[in-house]
């Protein structure tokens, strides 16, 4: 019998052991300490503890995941989104054991791992990117910048997670951050490198999911807008991306298909892309942003729209048996939206809000799917990230499926913790969302819903700057 | 292996990695350093528990395991500090690290964690002595177990 380790928790790891009963195999999940009363252990075949709650000495810890499953006799490993999903060292230790990894070889993750060397793959499979150059000083950045055209933003390297980014209006800007922005890279980075890189104001963030044999045949499965974001975390994901054109959607597939194949991706991967809305060429303007090795948390609003089961993909082929996927699948009609309801409070910056949840009402219906970790008396952690519940929904066309889940989001009650469904609420009935297409920046600029005030625009500071993000950042 | 485990402890170093003629050991005090891949060319023989089922009991049927300090009737526990598979000598000739009867103090190196060849000293964490010893070598150990029980001082 096929023995998976599930090196993940919350509602990915209960996903995972759902897909493990489907497919018949026997299921473990590693848990930290603060895991052993969680959805996922419970529904478990077995459950090891592999160290405390702090991720730092758990989740993150490949040597314990890949002990683990030594221990355990696994077969295969799933390690989830966010932690250890993206170390290549996982993978090595596995494959030293002779255990598969669920997810794409270890140089593929070194190779979209990191910003420049991802763009760097980008270009040589003849990928879009946006229009950048490395920065050795004020000087050069200022004649990149000449080049590329303001406004600009100036980078760090070796970045992620939306820090170090400076948005640069001029060359006077650039010359007064210059050096900031390099002594701010080396202490938050370690290495001062940056690149300045043109700057979209109005992009959306448009994904397309991939799978790959590992042998270079790509298969695309369709395409995702999740550019309803707070400080760059995605908050409503929605499939298929609304209002494409067919040349833009074609450009975005194609293009994932060529990244695709150049890697000789192996499993399930995202592509993303910004698609710049001032663009008016058609095909639209389109750069390539980063490669995601690794099932993502929106991955089900994919599966709803195709009826496909990634998750179980992903294992089967690392088992070495057939996916399960046909060789080529046709755009379906229909919606799919996706909301992450997380337990923070949204008028008060989004606290974090652990703890026990007293009641929970969840939505049913035709087209609804909830995939959670929580249950009524389920103390939720303070440890992780913030996601409770992802409420998915999918109907005939994108105005019924923004219906239903409005109504899916009401019928969902959570007592005991703070939620962000006003933000769903607000977001669902607001005109800009129900047209379609919004950009990245707008949820930041509609909520909280406030008055407006003129100071406010200072659009030189550090703005991508956001206060940190713990282990949500990991989690796009 | 015992001896630089206890010069380890006595020292300020985190980690360490000695090597006499052909066989090299590695000894670290943090749960596990990241470079943990290197393998040393000697460790305690690598048994990968071939019936796993006794060794791990059904976690949800599992009460929370007893804090570090925990004092019961029978004594403070010596919990597992995080998974691998449990050594009680330094090496397979080698004498336990200790015996009930054993005074330990809280620095005492009681037993090895290895976690993917990655050698991982467990201390007593406390002044006593050892009253039994919960567990056999060469077992998976999860976070929390109890491997042993220490009967405090004073």
């Amino acid at each position: 019998m096929t023995t998976v380790l599930i090196a993940n928790r919350g509602e990915i790891a209960v996903r995972v052991v759902h897909a493990c009963r489907r497919l018949g195999y026997r299921s473990v999940v590693a848990v930290s300490e603060a895991d052993r009363d969680s959805l996922a252990a419970r529904i478990a075949d077995r459950v090891v503890c592999i160290g405390p709650a702090e991720p730092a000495r758990s989740y993150l810890r490949p040597e314990l995941l890949a002990q683990a499953a030594v221990s355990v006799g696994a077969d295969v490993v799933h390690p989830g989104y966010g932690f250890s999903s993206e170390k290549p060292e996982l993978g090595e230790l596995l494959a030293g054991e002779g255990i598969a990894f669920a997810g794409p070889r270890p140089e593929t993750l070194r190779a979209v791992g990191d910003k420049s060397t991802a763009r760097r793959e980008a270009i040589a499979a003849d990928v879009p990117v946006s229009p950048a150059a490395d920065a050795h000083d004020a000087h050069t950045a200022v004649l990149a910048a000449n080049e590329i055209g303001y406004p600009v933003l100036l980078k760090a390297v070796h970045g992620g997670g939306g820090r170090g980014i400076y948005l640069v209006n001029g060359e006077s800007d650039m010359h007064r951050l210059f050096d900031q922005a390099a002594a701010e890279a080396r202490a938050g980075f370690g290495d001062a490198a940056l690149y300045v890189e043109k700057f979209y104001g109005q992009g959306r963030h448009v994904e397309v999911q991939i799978f790959g044999d590992g042998e270079g045949e790509i298969l695309v499965v369709g395409d995702r807008d999740c550019s309803v974001q707070r400080r760059h975390q995605k908050v409503i994901e929605e499939a298929p991306a609304p209002h494409l054109s067919e040349a833009t959607r074609t450009l975005l597939h194609q293009s994932a298909v060529k990244l695709g194949a150049h890697l000789r991706y192996t499993g399930a991967g995202t592509v993303e892309f910004l698609v710049d809305t001032e663009s008016r060429t058609d095909p639209a303007m389109v750069v390539f942003l980063e490669v995601n090795g690794r099932i993502q948390v929106e991955h089900p609003v994919t599966e709803e729209l195709f009826g496909v089961d990634l998750v179980a993909a992903q294992l089967l082929l690392a088992a070495g048996q057939p996916t399960g996927l046909p060789d080529k699948l046709d755009t379906p009609s229909g919606h799919v939206i996706e909301c992450r309801l997380t337990a923070e409070d949204p008028h008060t910056d989004f606290r974090p809000s652990p703890g026990r949840i007293t009641r929970l009402d969840l939505p049913h219906g035709p087209g609804i799917r909830v995939d959670t970790h929580v249950y009524e008396n389920y103390l939720f952690p303070p440890y992780y990230d913030s996601l409770m519940a992802k409420i998915i929904v999918r109907a005939h066309d994108r105005d019924a499926a923004v219906a239903r889940t409005r109504a899916a989001i009401e019928a969902t009650v959570i007592e005991g913790v703070d939620t962000t469904k006003d933000v769903h609420r607000f977001v669902l009935d607001h005109p800009a969302f129900r047209r379609g297409g919004v950009t990245t920046e707008w949820l930041d600029e509609v909520w909280p819903p406030r008055r407006p005030d003129p100071d406010d625009e200072n659009s030189t500071s550090p703005r991508h700057n956001s206060p940190s993000k713990p282990a949500a950042e990991a989690l796009a | 292996v015992l001896d630089l485990v206890a010069k380890l402890d006595a020292s300020g170093l985190e980690d360490a990695e000695i090597v006499v003629g052909d066989v090299s050991v590695r000894v670290s005090k943090s749960v596990l350093p990241n470079n943990a891949h290197e393998s040393p060319r000697h460790a305690p023989a690598r048994s990968v528990d071939p019936d796993p089922t006794p060794a791990v009991s059904a976690t949800e049927a599992t009460p929370a395991p007893a804090p570090d300090t925990s004092a019961d009737p029978a004594g403070s526990a010596v919990t597992a500090p995080m998974l691998g598979v449990l050594y009680l000598r330094p090496s397979p000739d080698a004498d336990p690290f200790v015996t009930p009867g054993d005074a330990v103090g809280p620095d005492t190196t009681v037993a090895i964690i290895e976690v993917m060849k990655m050698m991982n000293p467990v201390t007593a964490g406390t002044a006593g002595t050892l009253l039994e010893v919960c567990v056999q070598a060469g077992q998976l150990v999860e976070h929390g177990d109890v491997l042993m029980r220490i009967q405090a001082d004073g």
